[in-house]
């Protein structure tokens, strides 16, 4: 299996595709050049629109998203329209932000994400009712929490609260919506300051100073502020009003993002300032502006229940993973609220009614948790221990929980080989055999619980234990020359050793207490010793010994010589 | 890759020399990826041309977050260009719907009778040989592409060949 997988990488390895010549490359660019070479006029919210073409939205909820996608990345806008409860103005912003969150969040996080904006949703309904007890601004500090916006500085405590005109705390809670408002272009000049639209970031300026002037020099006349940010068709009105005695002076910044839908190209259309004096602030025209609102909101429930119907045909042609339990509990639907005692379940826009009734949303009795006991974990593998012998290898590792693997190791890091172990356990053993001596092995370990949750280790290495030598070297073509008084012993080893001999006159040699000696520590397969001052007629015995490398002694039988006279 | 990022930027403003640059550096990537594909030279070139062009419109679309993102969509724009090319060739003999020919001399034509075989097996193991063969890419790049990491690409690798050793064996 090994041989043949890299007979196929290696054929794979040659092949080679002929790259573009640059002569080829540049009639290629001249068709590309003629293909883009659409004329076009780009604006900042032309550029939003197409951004959102691509998400199955109705068109309104789109309109008001392509604003809240301005406010990406600001977190300061966001923290405000985080905090909007139901009810308020800036609420409809609220949820949209969290659909584009969502929808721009990878499929497999969605769920988790509508869970915990759900709980959330549910926790700000508890909020609500603590915040009409203890959060009540007086009219006397609206001076200075006024001039504290007109320095465009944003309160550090949210104030919230549904109630009418003439409650301070709704003084209170016009600041912080202002604060919000003022936050909201302010980040979206950035946005075009970055864009490199510095003309369009000018009239978002001139309308954020205009709104401040406003504010501030009402500052001093206990004024009513309303500051408003609200969808309309193809519009996007941000409205600042002050209303001092019966006269209201209102700062409106309207976005105008109609796209032309017959033509590409798409005209630009002059960011419109309008301060207006006086609308009498009478109970009727407030009464129409609340009806106004409601309606929107209608509107909005409407627009939501259907997207949630192109979401949930979504969701059924999508991998099955994330369905189930953690469905969408949101606008539009049913929520939970806990009414005199008793668990209800009642529509979203009915919550309001409640909650100003003392109710409060949520399950009674517990709060909301969703457990889940699908395993979508993978294992973990940790303990990569190897052993090796010359041509085998022992593997061992340890999973956090029970798992099968698969085990491919080769010696490139292309593998090539395999090993299954097909029993579900925490600590496995692999046994590598028919291995080559002395080599380096790459590994790497697969391993999958009974979910079905694969994990892949790093990849890992081993080197096979060389081949032992335990032969010991021998003796050959031994010679002696020999004359009177000097003799030259010479002779060859089967393998590199060092030399060393004995030697005496008396017979048998024993090398303990042999007389003579002489040794060479230097591996070689020919030795030789010239020896001199012998005494002359005598026979010689000698014994020859080597040592190789990896220590084995080979030691010869005697041998002897006799001098001459 | 600070500059492919200041590349598209540009380009997403309508700049058209940089968007220049950004063909002048991934055509060659295109180009092999589309070869990988289709039998005939001029069909990946105008492959590589459409998929230019799609990417210069979608680039409005297109938040860019880093570099291996950008090839990721770019392969995906070159793959609908792919398939769409199939369809149009629909009544003409295509290489991927042909019959394995068994006299099939492989000797100058390995790359073509490798990618016989290769068009065979499951989408996951074509991409990656692929990308790796064609597109001359180190396992790690293609796993960044693909948005696997890095071990996963090995594994699936190490499959996608012996698969492939298999429906060569068995042909």
């Amino acid at each position: 299996m090994k041989n043949n997988n890299n007979d196929i990488e290696s054929r794979l390895n040659n092949v080679s595709v002929k790259p573009l010549s640059e002569q080829e490359k540049g009639v290629l660019w001249r068709k590309i050049e003629k293909g883009i070479a659409t004329p076009e006029k780009v604006y900042f919210w032309q550029k939003i629109a197409d951004s959102f073409s691509s998400f199955r939205l109705q068109t309104s909820v789109a309109v008001a998203l392509m604003v809240a996608v301005l406010f990406s990345g600001t977190s300061v806008a966001f923290a405000y329209a985080d905090s909007a409860q139901p009810g308020d103005a800036l609420f409809p912003l609220s949820v949209l932000k969290e659909k584009i969150v969502i929808s721009l969040a990878p499929t497999k996080n969605q769920g988790e994400m509508r869970l915990k904006y759900a709980q959330k949703r549910i926790e700000q309904g508890n909020t609500i009712l603590a915040g009409l007890s203890t959060n009540v601004v007086t009219s006397t500090s609206t001076r200075a929490l006024a001039a504290t916006i007109a320095t465009g500085t944003v309160p550090a405590t949210p104030v919230y609260h549904g109630g009418s005109t003439s409650s301070p705390a709704v003084v209170g809670d016009a600041v912080n919506r202002l604060s919000a408002t003022i936050a909201y272009l302010q980040a979206i000049k950035t946005d075009l300051t970055n864009s490199g639209n510095t003309s369009g970031a000018q009239s978002i300026q001139t309308a954020i100073d205009k709104m401040l002037a406003q504010v501030s020099s009402a500052a001093n006349q206990n004024p009513v502020i309303v500051a408003k940010v609200q969808e309309h068709k193809n519009q996007f009105n941000i409205t600042v009003s002050t209303t001092i005695a019966s006269t209201t002076t209102t700062t409106k910044l309207a976005l105008n993002t109609k796209k032309d839908t017959q033509r590409v190209t798409i005209t630009e259309k002059e960011n419109t300032l309008v301060t207006k004096q006086v609308f009498d602030e009478n109970k009727k025209n407030k009464k129409d502006d609340d009806k106004k609102y409601n309606d929107n909101n209608r509107k909005y429930d409407d627009h939501d229940r259907d997207d949630d119907r192109d979401e949930r045909d979504n969701e059924k042609d999508k991998d099955d993973d994330k369905k189930g339990f953690l469905g969408w509990i949101g606008i539009g639907k049913k929520i939970n609220v806990c009414h005199k005692g008793t668990t209800i379940n009642i529509s979203s826009s009915a919550v309001n009614a409640h909650l100003k009734h003392g109710d409060r949303t949520g399950a009674c009795t517990t709060t909301t948790t969703a457990t889940t006991t699908v395993d979508t974990i993978a294992p973990v593998i940790s303990g990569i221990a190897s052993t090796v012998t010359p041509t085998t290898s022992k593997i061992v590792w340890n999973t956090n929980e029970n798992a099968t693997a698969e085990l491919l190791y080769g010696t490139t890091t292309s593998f090539g080989s395999s090993v299954t172990l097909s029993t579900s356990r925490t600590n496995q053993e692999a046994n590598l055999s028919g291995l080559t001596a002395d080599t380096t092995y790459h590994f790497v370990i697969v391993a999958k619980d009974p979910s079905g949750n694969s994990a892949t280790s790093t990849t890992n290495s081993f080197k096979t234990a060389v081949v032992p030598d335990t032969t010991t070297p021998t003796f050959s073509s031994i010679a002696v020359a020999h004359a009177s008084e000097t003799a030259t012993v010479s002779w060859n080893t089967s393998e590199n050793a060092s030399g060393k001999m004995y030697y005496g006159t008396a017979t048998p040699l024993v090398l303990s207490t042999a007389p003579y000696t002489r040794s060479e520590n230097a591996l070689s397969l020919n030795h030789s010793f010239a020896l001199t001052g012998l005494a002359t007629s005598t026979t010689y015995y000698f014994v020859l010994e080597g040592k190789d490398a990896a220590g084995n002694t080979g030691t010869s039988t005697e041998h002897q010589f006799t001098t001459g006279a | 890759m600070e500059k492919l990022k200041i590349l598209v930027e540009r380009s997403k403003d309508r700049d058209h020399e940089a968007f220049r640059e950004i063909f002048e550096v991934l055509e060659p990537r295109v180009f092999s990826y589309a070869c990988s594909h289709v039998e005939r030279r001029e069909d990946a070139m105008d492959i590589t041309q459409e998929t230019f062009i799609d990417l210069w419109k979608a680039l409005k679309k297109f938040s860019y977050r880093t570099p291996e993102e950008f090839y990721g969509f770019m392969f995906l724009i070159a793959k609908k260009k792919i398939a769409r090319f199939y369809k149009s060739k629909k009544n003409d003999v295509s290489l991927e719907g042909s019959e394995i020919d068994e006299g099939f001399t492989e000797e100058h034509e390995d790359h073509r009778f490798l990618l016989r075989h290769i068009g065979t097996l499951s989408e996951k193991y074509q991409e990656i040989l692929r990308l790796r063969y064609w597109s001359g890419m180190k396992l790690a790049e293609a796993a960044k592409i693909l948005g696997i990491d890095e071990g996963t690409a090995k594994v699936r690798h190490h499959r996608a060949l012996a698969m492939l050793r298999t429906r060569m064996e068995n042909r």
